[in-house]
């Protein structure tokens, strides 16, 4: 009796809460209404309130029939989580620019972001090329099918931190070329007992994000696609092994890193900013006057430059990623086409992107990545007049050399797959090149067996 | 139950509480449906679907998800850093506090004091002491390496070092756990009557062949029951490797449940296969707390009731003294 | 008892064996208490000093505004105040229920209820690990009613108000309750409500002083659910905030004043109420 009561109870709740799985439909009202989780947290500066303050004034003052929520995502969350518990709730921001152009794939095959092919195709910007379009084939499908615009792309280099290669007794007017003068200025700029580092290594989960363009510096490729479309992993040729070597040389031979490589990358950024480090990898935004003064370093101090290739007169590159406009799944027609507006207002209206930049030229915040209206890039740079000296030069150039983030379906497994066998090489002492090169042969054969769909063999 | 005979004589007065009994019961009925039998069963139900979060549950698969765990080389590998997990805690923490509840419970004088010295570091937050040994362990300026240094010998990585880093975790945990249980083992070791120690002492018996032959067969039960509580442990291993290590150096201290938690909030939104993997150490620790279950209760439950009654009694009759 | 016979003691062998055994735990107390000591000297030191590669002791220049700039950086009071919140409902709707639920089987024993124990107990055989996605799942859209309860202190609440051990206990101590003490009171016209408050929980204030306090304990340590369910920076626990912290954006100095804060509570608990601690452990042994 008990039992089926009990059991009856269970079946209740659980079909109470498929229940409420399944409904998640939209209100339409007679405005429209929008969620925009757009406002700062409270610990940012002043400026980055009065930035939001004319966003918000912008979009208002132009579109007076769309009723919008300004809000924000929990402080502290990790965003993509943050926004997947929204939208498994039935809410959650209409149109998002938080995520990063690798994510797009993986969200269009779970069906968290929404099909906008019908406002890409008939794009008068695009049509008429004025759209950056670097990142097109990650953000779409083979058959058509459009998910995102971009956004925000980025450039990432080695930065490097002229007060600490002073205090090390180094010139930082000279910098690397090539692999050897790096690996031999990074050991001259050690002195662990401070501690000061001459590289920082990302190690961590995210350290196929560094290695790739080290590999690129040695003249290899992370993937390279075949003629019929699928893809041939690419980081177990020759330039990856020298490439996971390079670094295993920096770890142990000329021990001019540190080495705790499980660090996230939060603690990697705040050695660099702390003056801990001579080389490090990032990307100018980071370093803004506020993120530095916290740890007593100021902006000039810091530069960029693209990597050092392998040899003299090897390939120099840098690294260009970027975060893309996505829209909600469950937003209604009405609510897609008034967020298709405020983008194209936000990041493509050129009155108002002029107006946003002097804003923050003059508070100090105009940031160095480079405009996705590919006809206003220069302009953008031009507006910066309070940049410390060289930053746009050496932007310049960092740009000039970059090259985006390898796309490719299953791109974030092989991530994933990869971070163990170069966690392993890089902490490896004495490992031979033939060990190197067997655990990434092992790695890749793994891929091939797991992905054949999308990884095949040459 | 074993208390479930004991409510034969007071079968008669039943009938006059039974609604108001079970109204007692509601809430504790209400909750324990919800949030532990409600939750464990959606798990199941869950893991046989490939989630689509906008449109929940999404697609049944079956048992795809667990067939896809088997071919999975993270899960082996997390199945086989639970076993060395806890291979190596039977090494390094197991024995330790049976051989520290031993030694204090042959003090005399100052036992207390012993006895909290020992206690108080097993009392700080288990995650606070985590990052504290973290720090410890950190290869470029923590103390292990200095340690190492002055010692003369060479620097390690310590948690960067896959084959150091389970040593390492395991660690704290002979601080932590180790207060913990040595206070479970020297009750044990109080119950034992002096009497037995007695007679071996008169047969002639050693210090050390007493110890082996009297004190530990007769805390057995508990030490048993303390194995299988590590064995638990090992598989719930989750808050130490996603402080500690999240899960590296090259994979490592990748558990089965902290694979599990990456499915499903490290962007891929993984929850069927998520919780499969959690019902997977769901069903292995089932069988085994059933198992500690069964082996626990007379020793607990018997000293429990001679303890607890003869005070309940000593007071119950010093109030009935006082009205 | 102790292997060693308070007779053995007068002989030299005896005398000797208690000596070494002596040594052998007085060794062992530094070892123990120095991790807490190198926590507390790095409260102490400059970012600089707690990263150099010769670590020490005591700070050369000790530091002192580590502690005010803790505290102001990460609102670690409010951490705290989440976890008091967190601690002290979960004490009064965990115990509430168990002590009804405990009474009621031990005392009242309405039909039927013996099954119910065992409905009770068998929660004990699920692992928190196993239900804290799941848990995640039902309180995103509770019960079907599109209740977000993510964010909220209620998800962490409710989910913590079921806990098989506080009932085990407390059923097994009110079943030791001499029953004709509850009878007379019965004569006299008290309902089983006026038993329960006037008679039987001033008899059972060590075993409830032994829940309370292993309740809090259980939930100032939680890590795993608090991380799921209250991703929030302003719902942070003091764990929590710990795990935020040293993965985040701080120095090691932050991150020890913080663990130095995380521990007071539990050592002034200790110093209160260990009595009540240690009887947990030797009444139960374990908890499920």
């Amino acid at each position: 009796m008990r039992k089926s009561l009990v059991a009856l109870a269970l079946t209740v709740a659980m079909l109470l809460s498929l229940a409420g799985f399944a409904g998640s439909a939209v209100a339409e009202g007679e405005k429209v209404k929008l969620k925009l989780y757009m406002m700062p947290q409270d610990d940012v500066q002043e400026a980055d309130w009065t930035l939001y303050e004319h966003q918000k004034n912008a979009v208002e003052a132009k579109f007076p029939d769309v009723e919008i929520e300004w809000t924000r995502l929990a402080p502290g969350t990790d965003y993509r989580q943050q926004y997947d518990t929204l939208l498994m709730a039935g809410d959650g921001p209409t149109f998002t620019s938080q995520f990063p152009y690798v994510d797009v794939q993986t969200r269009l095959a779970n069906g968290t972001i929404a099909e906008i092919t019908e406002y890409v195709v008939n794009w008068d910007l695009k049509k008429q090329g004025l759209v950056n379009s670097t990142f097109d084939q990650a953000l779409s499908t083979p058959d058509g099918k459009w998910y995102a615009v971009p956004y925000g792309p980025y450039v990432t280099g080695i930065t490097y931190n002229k007060a600490v290669i002073r205090e090390a007794g180094g010139d930082p007017s000279v910098l690397p070329t090539t692999w050897s003068q790096f690996a031999e200025l990074a050991q001259q700029y050690t002195d662990k007992d401070e501690p000061r580092f001459g590289y920082l290594l990302l190690g961590s989960d995210y350290n196929a994000w560094t290695f790739t363009p080290w590999v690129w510096s040695a003249g290899g490729e992370m993937v390279r696609q075949n003629e019929d479309g699928s893809w041939a992993i690419a980081f177990n040729e020759e330039p990856g092994v020298n490439a996971a070597m390079f670094m295993n040389e920096l770890v142990w031979t000329r021990n001019a890193t540190q080495k705790d490589i499980l660090e996230s990358y939060d603690d990697y950024q705040n050695h660099f900013k702390a003056g801990q480090a001579a080389f490090g990898w990032g990307q100018p935004p980071d370093f803004t006057v506020e993120a530095l003064a916290k740890f007593d370093q100021v902006q000039d101090d810091i530069g960029v430059f693209p990597l050092p290739g392998k040899d003299e007169g090897g390939m120099q590159v840098a690294f260009a990623g970027g975060e893309v406009w996505t829209m909600s799944p469950i937003a209604s027609k009405e609510q897609r086409d008034a967020a298709w507006d405020i983008i194209n207002l936000i990041s493509y209206d050129e009155d108002y992107l002029l107006e946003r930049w002097a804003l923050m030229d003059s508070l100090g915040q105009l940031d160095a990545r480079p405009s996705v209206r590919t006809d206003l890039v220069e302009k953008k740079y031009s507006m910066a007049s309070q940049w410390p000296e060289g930053w746009a030069a050496e932007l310049s150039a960092a740009m000039a050399m970059a090259k985006p983030e390898p796309y490719c379906p299953n791109w974030n497994d092989l991530k994933n797959e990869i971070v163990i066998p170069l966690q392993t090489i890089y902490l490896k002492e004495g490992i031979t090149f033939d060990e190197a090169k067997a655990l990434l042969d092992e790695c890749a054969d793994r891929l091939y067996e797991m992905y054949p769909q999308t990884f095949k063999k040459p | 139950m074993t208390h479930a005979s004991a409510a034969g004589p007071r079968r008669k007065k039943r009938g006059g509480f039974g609604l108001i009994g079970w109204v007692f019961l509601l809430p504790a009925l209400i909750s324990f449906t919800l949030f532990k039998y409600y939750p464990i069963l959606l798990g199941v139900f869950v893991s046989f679907f490939k989630v689509d979060i906008v449109r929940m549950p999404g697609t049944f698969v079956g048992l795809a998800n667990y067939a896809r765990a088997f071919t999975d080389h993270f899960f082996a590998t997390a199945i086989k850093n639970n076993i060395e997990f806890l291979l190596i805690g039977l090494v390094m923490t197991f024995w330790t506090p049976i051989l520290l509840a031993t030694l204090i419970n042959e003090v005399r004088r100052g036992k207390t004091i012993l006895r909290t010295m020992y206690y108080i570091p097993a009392i700080a937050p288990g995650i606070a002491m985590m990052v504290l040994w973290k720090f410890i362990w950190q290869p470029d300026y923590g103390l292990a390496n200095f340690i190492m240094r002055t010692l003369g010998l060479k620097d390690q990585l310590w948690l960067n070092d896959a084959r150091l880093v389970k040593w390492c975790m395991s660690v704290p945990g002979l601080v932590m756990g180790g207060g913990m249980n040595m206070l479970i083992y020297l009750a044990a070791l109080q119950d034992i009557p002096e009497e037995q120690h007695e007679s071996a002492l008169i047969d002639g018996a050693g210090f050390i062949k007493r110890v082996t032959r009297i004190s530990l067969p007769q805390i057995m039960p508990i030490v048993t029951t303390m194995l299988v509580l590590a064995v638990i442990s090992s598989f719930n291993a989750f808050d130490n490797v996603m402080i500690m290590t999240n899960g590296g150096p090259s994979g490592a201290t990748e558990t089965i449940i902290l694979y599990s938690f990456k499915q499903a909030y490290f962007g891929n939104n993984d929850y069927g296969y998520a919780l499969a993997l959690s019902t997977m150490t769901f069903l292995i620790i089932f069988a085994l707390t059933a198992l500690q279950m069964s082996l626990d209760r007379d020793w607990s439950v018997e000293r429990m009731k001679r303890d607890e009654k003869r005070r309940v009694r000593e007071t119950a009759r010093a109030a009935r003294i006082g009205r | 008892m102790a292997a060693l016979h308070p007779i053995e003691r007068k002989t030299m062998k005896g005398r000797v064996t208690y000596w070494v055994i002596i040594a052998v735990l007085c060794v062992g107390v530094p070892i123990q208490i120095f991790p807490y000591l190198w926590m507390l000297s790095g409260v102490f030191k400059s970012n600089r000093e707690i990263m150099r590669a010769v670590p020490t002791l005591i700070p050369k220049t000790p530091v002192f505004n580590n502690i005010p700039e803790t505290f102001a950086k990460y609102n670690l009071m409010q951490n705290f105040w989440n976890t008091m919140i967190l601690c002290g409902g979960t004490i009064l709707i965990q115990c509430s229920i168990s002590i009804l639920a405990a009474y009621s089987l031990a005392k009242l024993k309405p039909r039927g209820s013996r099954f119910v124990l065992l409905f009770f107990l068998g929660t004990m055989m699920i692992n928190e690990q196993a239900i804290a996605i799941p848990s995640y799942l039902m309180f995103n859209n509770f019960l079907g009613t599109g209740l977000n309860l993510i964010n909220n202190f209620w998800s962490l609440l409710l989910a913590f108000s079921a806990w098989g051990w506080s009932i085990f206990l407390l059923k097994g101590f009110f079943d030791g309750l001499p029953g004709d003490l509850l009878e007379s009171a019965r004569i006299d016209g008290a309902g089983p409500m006026g038993i329960l408050l006037r008679i039987v929980m001033p008899l059972s204030k060590p075993v409830l002083a032994v829940i309370v306090l292993n309740t809090f304990m259980a939930v100032y340590n939680q890590f795993m659910f608090p991380l799921i369910l209250l991703p929030d920076s302003n719902k942070y626990t003091i764990m929590i905030r710990i795990y935020a912290t040293q993965k985040g954006s701080a120095t090691w100095t932050n991150v020890m004043v913080l663990l130095s804060f995380a521990t007071l509570p539990v050592l002034l608990v200790y110093l209160f109420a260990q009595r009540y601690i240690v009887q947990g452990i030797s009444m139960t042994g374990l908890k499920g």
